[in-house]
């Protein structure tokens, strides 16, 4: 623990209100006494820690208004969706035949991008090194041009699944569809590879087959994307 | 490759609060809705341990640790939350508790410790909070508004800027015995 008697001094240092004389007397302690300086050390990162405890505190709160304000546009939108859909569908409709097709193009990219579920990968064990760890871990790195070479040597759902992904963010959108169609039901990746390939069908202007993925997810409450097949169907 | 998302990490350099908020509303809702799926978790803890991610985010690119991504911001904070999650089910199952990762070598994924910083955040917050109300107001106006002591004595009422300034002195010598405690309480 730090002694008492330094605090005030390490205050004064710090504060710079310490006369030329006290403060080279301070400046060499410093120097000779390491026990000193090493109290000394410890009083400084506690300074450092009561500034981020506060820093913390501020951001922590303005990040919970952010919460307050995302929650209640959930809560608005499904309190007065009933009242205000009658009244503003007609406005609506002429709003989104007048904007929806200029913004729909312009933005299609950044919503999927949005909605696009994170995946972070399967486990790779320290010390393994074939090919298949070496595409896990390249995709995890995010090297999508060496994921997409390892994991093409392999003919298994999980290969095409991560591959699939690894090409969608290289933006070869219809090469990532195709990989993403032919991942088999069996596999752990089917729903959602389904639902990738949902908002690739959508990306790519297929909005008609982008819904009737959509729409089968949203009829099977089971499944793993239910609730996000909803949101893409609002959106869309 | 990730020129968008390094312009943003500037922006917060550069002090752009809007920039951090922007960030979190951005990811807050797939990640809850990953966190939720794959770790059974409520949607309060999801966003807490998200606001935490994006405070040591904040905290890494201000400090000069964190100056340039090789990753996505998204892949960033979703690696320090979920281990912000892993660390907090494990404390709950009263396991082993890892101390919470706080920077990222984005180039390994690996996550270390800060070995410089000898009291943790945490214990700061729980010695702060033994503190009487006039300390932690007083010890805020000084760490992070910033005030001198004159302002201070005027802020808090107190008769001059002496006054304020052994006031500071006696809170600092109690956040210091807190501190103490709480080591012993370790140690034990």
């Amino acid at each position: 623990m730090i002694p008492q008697e330094h605090i005030s001094l390490f205050e004064d240092y710090t504060a710079n209100v310490l006369g030329d004389k006290e403060r080279l007397e301070f400046e060499a302690r410093l120097s000779y006494d390491s026990e000193f300086k090493s109290f000394y050390d410890q009083y400084l990162a506690v300074e450092k820690g009561i500034k981020e405890h506060f820093q913390k505190e501020y951001l922590k709160q303005r990040l919970k208004e952010a919460d307050e304000s995302l929650d209640a546009k959930v809560k608005t939108g499904k309190t007065n969706r009933k009242g205000i859909i009658t009244a503003c569908i007609s406005l609506a409709a002429g709003v989104t035949l007048v904007f929806g097709i200029y913004y729909n193009n312009a933005n299609h990219g950044k919503m999927v991008s949005e909605l696009w579920p994170y995946e972070e990968g399967l486990p790779v064990r320290m010390g393994q090194s074939n090919t298949y760890h070496s595409g896990m871990n390249a995709f995890k790195l995010e090297k999508w041009e060496e994921a997409i070479t390892l994991l093409n040597k392999f003919d298994s759902d999980t290969a095409k699944y991560f591959t699939a992904l690894s090409l969608y963010q290289l933006e070869h959108y219809e090469d990532a569809a195709q990989f993403l169609s032919k991942v088999s039901k069996p596999s752990i990746f089917f729903e959602d590879a389904e639902i990738r390939l949902a908002l690739l069908e959508f990306l790519d202007g297929n909005k008609i087959e982008a819904k009737k993925i959509l729409n089968k997810i949203r009829r099977d409450k089971n499944h793993k994307h239910h609730d996000l097949a909803l949101r893409i169907l609002k959106k869309i | 490759m990730y020129e968008k998302d390094n312009r943003v990490i500037q922006e917060i350099k550069a002090g752009s609060e809007a920039a951090l908020v922007d960030t979190y509303t951005l990811y807050r809702d797939e990640f809850m809705a990953w966190s939720v799926r794959h770790y059974s978790i409520s949607d309060e803890l999801a966003k807490d341990v998200f606001q935490d991610a994006i405070i040591d985010f904040y905290q890494n690119i201000q400090s000069g640790q964190l100056e340039v991504l090789n990753s996505s911001i998204k892949t960033y904070l979703f690696q320090i939350a979920k281990y912000k999650i892993i660390n907090i089910l494990k404390r709950d199952r009263r396991q082993t508790y890892l101390e919470d990762t706080k920077l990222i070598n984005s180039e390994s994924q690996d996550y270390m410790q800060d070995q410089e910083i000898k009291y943790k955040l945490e214990d700061i917050t729980i010695a702060m909070s033994n503190l009487p109300a006039d300390c932690q107001r007083l010890l805020k106006l000084y760490y992070f508004k910033e005030y001198d002591m004159p302002s201070i004595a005027r802020e808090l009422n107190y008769k001059n800027s002496d006054t304020a300034k052994s006031k500071k002195s006696v809170c600092m010598k109690k956040l210091m015995i807190e501190l103490n405690k709480l080591s012993k309480i370790l140690v034990l």
